[in-house]
């Protein structure tokens, strides 16, 4: 697993979980959970939406399926 | 006997797939550190993490200061790296756990994976990921059925740069 090759999965990952976002039901989920879900398609990181958001980390994996926003793993 | 350290997400994901008992054929525990069981509140990751109790297959590892010491400074040696994708403290701490006592972590983010190949202090910890583990679990002929059933339940995918790695390429 070569660094760069890496980032570019990264990247794909993040075009890919924001083609894939149900984005009117992001829109529709209530404060912090529209944030964190946001966060969550930009980063991938769970751990960081849900720290940044104060949503409990599996709470937000359980919305982030309903988001239809994949966990990519590289 | 043979151990392995887990991190919330995978823990999580494995809670949804419908063969997840066959993690125990590869291992005999799991331990999960104190950081990483406090994230894990649903019911359904809690109810898995329940069974694993009642069953003698779940450790729960307590806090050690000398392992607090090797998780800082894995956080901040990955985390001041711009290249490097960020660790959270607790993945760090398990990651130095994994370190400390000798064992696999079994992760699905991408960070503790990179940081084996690229910083000293962890170059000889085995990081696996869901893929890595299905990948040991089933033979080749199965393995892609199973790959998109563990898609299916939990809502993971994997890159298609692994899936090739693994020869189960759609």
């Amino acid at each position: 697993m070569e660094l760069e090759s890496v980032m570019r999965e990264l990247e794909k990952a993040r075009e890919l979980r924001r083609k894939s976002a149900d984005w009117a039901y992001i829109e529709s989920r209530p404060e912090p959970l529209k944030t964190a879900l946001k966060i969550f398609v930009e980063t991938g990181d769970l751990w960081y939406a849900s720290a940044m958001t104060g949503v409990p980390l599996d709470e937000l994996n359980e919305e982030r399926k309903k988001a239809r926003i994949p966990l990519v793993v590289v | 006997m043979s151990l392995a350290i887990v991190d919330a997400c995978f823990l999580i994901n494995w809670s949804w797939f419908r063969q997840r008992n066959d993690l125990l054929n590869l291992f005999t525990r799991l331990v999960v550190p104190t950081p990483v069981l406090v994230e894990v509140r649903t019911e359904r990751a809690r109810s898995y993490l329940a069974e694993l109790v009642v069953s003698r297959r779940l450790l729960i590892a307590p806090r050690v200061q000398a392992v607090d010491q090797l998780a800082l400074k894995l956080f901040e040696v990955i985390d001041a790296e711009p290249h490097l994708p960020t660790i959270d403290p607790p993945e760090a701490y398990a990651l130095a756990l994994a370190k400390h006592m000798r064992v696999p972590l079994l992760t699905d983010n991408a960070a503790p994976k990179l940081a084996t190949r690229y910083v000293e202090e962890v170059k000889d910890v085995e990081v696996l990921d869901s893929l890595d583990v299905l990948a040991r679990l089933y033979l080749s002929t199965r393995l892609r059925s199973k790959v998109e059933e563990f898609m299916r339940d939990t809502g993971v995918l994997f890159s298609e740069g692994r899936l090739r790695d693994y020869g189960v390429a759609p």
